[in-house]
């Protein structure tokens, strides 16, 4: 049951599709009111924004490349006119173009390091005033890219090692300040990004993993939901495999 | 900013994007065909056209300037220079109108 009073705040940076979007459920069905940041998809984003609404809760969506400062000031609006409160936020935002390191040129390196990593810092900063005034979680969607190779995952990879460097460096900075800073590290999920890969990494992702499948979507919401409520709460800095037990084999 | 301004600001964030000389983000130039953009550089430009000109751009802007459910080859086809230069001229026209 939700508890009485003003409902929690979350935020969600790449929050209407994917891992995004089941988190934005799964908060919104535990009585969160969310800002939901995406970047392009604006029927899909105003669909599931109404359907949380027709739930009970309060939505406000941010279009927009979460790395522009003038995006993030809007995310902060949003969560002002929540009550000026921020007790979860989640980092989901990354792009990538989906080629072979070596030939990442520069342009794409820097685009994907600033969309996919740098974008959290940045963002923990813009909210660290309602993050601290709620002792608030933050939690970002690393993956596997981040300490082991690949294929065709562009600067992903680069871009995922350095946000968990980022969570590790804000859970110690921040923890004085009563926020928790984690990653989940999440293995090869279904979905849409799949159809970006070479033929043959779905196979040979499922043969590597123990439980013998892909994750869902909402199995690595389960674990963002977790890492920022109170049941984690000794929980910091950590980054934390959520991949069928791929990482063991 | 005049009109030639506008589009000779784009062709300049074309070539800045793609690492181009910009002698070669003429207007006819086709930018996947001929300059070797990716889907990544179209949303980097996307994000340097929005921060330059101030306004944002939806996929459901670019659907209604280049045709709802045209194909991947027709709009690579139709992705020039200066059709880029037209789409910023035309949002510029309608925010002043608005």
């Amino acid at each position: 049951m939700p508890e009485a009073g003003p409902a929690q705040v979350a935020v969600i940076a790449g929050g209407t599709r994917g891992i995004g979007a089941a988190t934005a459920r799964r908060l919104a069905a535990a009585g969160h009111d969310l800002v939901l940041g995406y970047l392009q998809d604006q029927r899909a984003a105003e669909a599931l924004a109404e359907e949380l609404r027709r739930g009970g809760r309060q939505v406000c969506l941010v279009r927009g490349n979460v790395a522009d400062p003038e995006v993030r000031a809007r995310l902060r609006a949003a969560a002002a006119g929540l009550g000026d409160r921020c007790h979860r936020l989640i980092h989901c935002a990354a792009v990538t173009a989906f080629k072979p390191l070596v030939r990442v040129k520069p342009n794409q390196w820097n685009l994907t390091l600033e969309v996919s990593a740098r974008s959290l810092l940045d963002l923990v900063a813009e909210l660290l005033e309602p993050l601290a005034l709620c002792r608030g979680a933050v939690a970002a969607v690393s993956s596997l890219g981040s300490s082991r190779f690949v294929p065709a995952y562009g600067a992903l990879g680069p871009a995922k090692a350095a946000l968990e460097a980022v969570v590790r460096g804000l859970a110690v900075e921040l923890g004085p300040q009563g926020i928790r800073v984690n990653a989940i590290r999440a293995g090869l999920v279904e979905g849409d990004v799949l159809s970006h890969f070479p033929a043959g990494v779905r196979d040979a992702a499922l043969a590597r993993t123990p439980l013998g499948r892909l994750g869902a979507p909402d199995e690595i919401a389960a674990a963002l939901d977790f890492v920022t409520g109170p049941g984690a709460s000794w929980i910091d800095g950590q980054v934390i495999d959520v991949d069928g037990g791929y990482a063991l084999t | 900013m005049s009109e030639i301004e506008v589009r000779e600001t784009v062709r300049k964030l074309v070539a800045e994007t793609l690492g181009l000389a910009v002698e070669r983000a003429t207007p006819e130039a086709k930018l996947m065909i001929e300059l070797g953009a990716e889907s990544i550089d179209l949303l980097d430009l996307r994000f340097r056209l929005e921060r330059s000109f101030g306004f944002g751009i939806s996929n459901e802007d670019l659907a209604r300037t280049f045709g709802d459910g045209v194909t991947e080859e027709a709009f690579r086809a139709a992705l020039t220079v200066e059709a880029l230069g037209s789409y910023v001229v035309m949002r510029l026209e309608a925010a002043v109108h608005a």
